[in-house]
């Protein structure tokens, strides 16, 4: 059994969390998590990693999903996301997108974009055969009348109560008095301590016995 | 019973048929509307000019999730589109929608293209963005995206027995070095030649001799043609044996939703106590109640009466007991009509 890790930058956090995580179960691991991934992003490298795999009931593919608010753009190269909030871009050119961020982060808009996304990654991995844990880093799904019927057909067993504002990882770990920086990163201890709570969860939910 | 659902840009709206631009009559003679006109079959249009991938995708779920009934058949017709194209939205507290026919849809999403004069976009925000438009389109990306969508959906479709067919309607998926493995993957017997131009819709009518509009869309005979070439496609992968045609349907004389007992008498007492001039539908396959007004009736009228019935439907049986659909049009129309016009309409509010 193998584990593969999708994510953004807390995932790819110097492989940290996934470290942990295959230390605690003595299971050996792969990272796919990219810094600064959109979700798109995530749903794009679990389609790829599917089609490498010749024994899919070999692995457990754990996704933390990553902010909605990511929008995938490209300068010279190098990939990264367009945020509301955030100034610091390759091309500085961004920034004059933040005028219509009202458009382009529409909380109806994203929120349907990111329940399609994990509805269809749950189907796509339940056809193949993959085993997954789910769970949210920075925001809940948005359970509201344009969400509602997807969501009430996602998989609950394997995604931690993806609707909760208190089950992302970042209020999870701060409810347990975990200190974020201003950029939000996180100690060391306070990603061992999740890697826990995830290394539990697989045991929980049977995925590992 | 099997119903077609096609979902597309402009091409499965059939714009630009008639020469003229996009209605009703253009979507029922679309490809879409054609095959579903042959084989009796009901059909849900959700054709949107402008619209996306990302549209294609997210539509196709949502229909899944919020329309399928698991006792029907479903043949879905997909016409990817290129990749510049996004969706946005108008802000949630603003009177604007983006006002086109069709099926199912949300008018309050906007489709944004590359390609949109900025004249074409209702608000300043949006002709201002158009100027911005390639920091937005990462086209790469893009490409992997719409890859992916399609290779989500052929195994979603696949895994749920739910039959489809895929085709571009314009441009060919352009293949680059991250979506590489992902097209070489897609189930090319159910996506028909997704990476040649000439394959697509507009390129294959017009290599064999259709004319194009100037913006570059079918007449009635391109659509007709392809609908011909889509049906005989379609029947090489057994999508059209064992379909049954569209069946009449009526109001019901009651209905159980949540284990509360609804009847015909029950919406009668309503009507008669508060006045209100409607009809009552009952939908006992999908478990919904409708009301259609009088067309004289005001869009806020509508609203309003709907609030009331909903709150005695509350009061005497049950808070989730509600009017699914109202609307004011086709009042006169007859019960099988109204029941299938309605079942298309998304009520979100």
């Amino acid at each position: 059994m193998k584990l593969v890790f999708f994510g953004d930058e807390y995932i790819n956090n110097e492989n940290l969390i996934p470290t942990f995580v295959s230390n605690k179960l003595n299971l050996e691991f792969e990272n796919l998590s990219t810094n600064d991934a959109s979700n798109t992003c995530i749903h794009n490298t679990i389609a790829k990693k599917i089609l490498s795999l010749t024994a899919p009931d070999d692995y457990i593919f754990l996704i933390g999903w990553t902010s909605p608010f990511r929008l995938d753009a490209e300068y010279d190269g190098t990939y990264f996301t367009y945020k509301p909030g955030s100034k610091d871009y390759p091309n500085s050119m961004m920034n004059k997108l933040h005028k219509f961020d009202d458009y382009l982060f529409n909380k109806i808009l994203v929120g349907q974009r990111w329940a399609s996304i994990v509805y269809g990654v749950q189907q796509l991995l339940e056809s193949q055969g993959i085993k997954y844990y789910m769970f949210n880093i920075h925001n809940p799904l948005d359970y509201n009348n344009y969400t509602k019927d997807m969501l009430d057909n996602i998989n609950r067993k394997y995604y931690f109560d993806g609707a909760a504002e208190s089950s992302t990882m970042i209020n999870y770990l701060k409810s347990r008095g975990h200190n974020f920086n201003s950029h939000n990163d996180i100690s060391q201890s306070g990603l061992m301590d999740y890697a826990d709570f995830i290394s539990q969860r697989l045991k929980d939910t049977r995925l590992i016995s | 019973m099997t119903t077609l659902v096609s979902i597309g840009c402009s091409h499965t709206a059939g714009a630009m048929l008639d020469g003229k631009g996009t209605s009703w009559h253009n979507h029922q003679n679309s490809f879409g509307g054609l095959i579903a006109k042959k084989y009796d079959l009901p059909h849900y249009q959700m054709g949107v000019p402008g619209a996306s991938n990302q549209y294609i995708y997210r539509s196709t779920i949502k229909f899944i999730n919020s329309v399928l009934n698991e006792n029907d058949d479903y043949i879905f017709l997909l016409g990817w589109t290129s990749e510049e194209r996004i969706e946005l939205r108008y802000p949630e507290n603003t009177n604007h929608i983006h006002k086109v026919i069709g099926d199912c849809l949300d008018l309050k999403y906007v489709p944004f293209t590359s390609g949109t004069h900025p004249d074409l976009y209702k608000t300043q925000e949006l002709k201002d963005m158009s100027k911005l438009a390639p920091l937005i389109f990462y086209r790469e990306q893009l490409a992997t995206d719409w890859a992916v969508y399609a290779y989500t959906l052929q195994k979603i479709f696949k895994h749920k027995n739910i039959k489809y067919y895929m085709f571009n309607t314009c441009y060919e998926l352009p293949v680059n070095q991250q979506n590489k493995d992902i097209v070489e993957n897609l189930d090319t017997n159910l996506y028909y030649r997704p990476v040649e131009q000439d394959h697509s819709m507009l390129y294959w009518a017009m290599k064999n001799g259709y004319k194009k509009t100037d913006c570059w869309h079918l007449y009635h005979d391109g659509h007709q043609a392809w609908a011909d070439h889509l049906e005989m496609l379609m029947k090489q992968q057994g999508l059209l044996t064992n379909i049954t045609s569209r069946m009449t349907v009526s109001s019901a004389d009651f209905i159980d939703i949540d284990g509360v007992k609804i009847t015909t008498d029950d919406l009668s007492i309503i009507s008669k106590k508060y006045r209100i001039e409607a009809r009552f539908l009952i939908d006992k396959k999908y478990k919904k109640i409708y009301v259609v007004y009088p067309e004289a009736e005001t869009v806020h009228s509508i609203k309003n009466k709907t609030e009331i019935v909903n709150r005695y439907l509350a009061r005497k049986f049950k808070s989730t007991i509600k009017v699914s659909v109202y609307d004011n049009e086709f009042y006169n129309e007859n019960e099988d009509f109204l029941i299938n016009h309605l079942r298309k309409k998304i009520l979100v509010d």
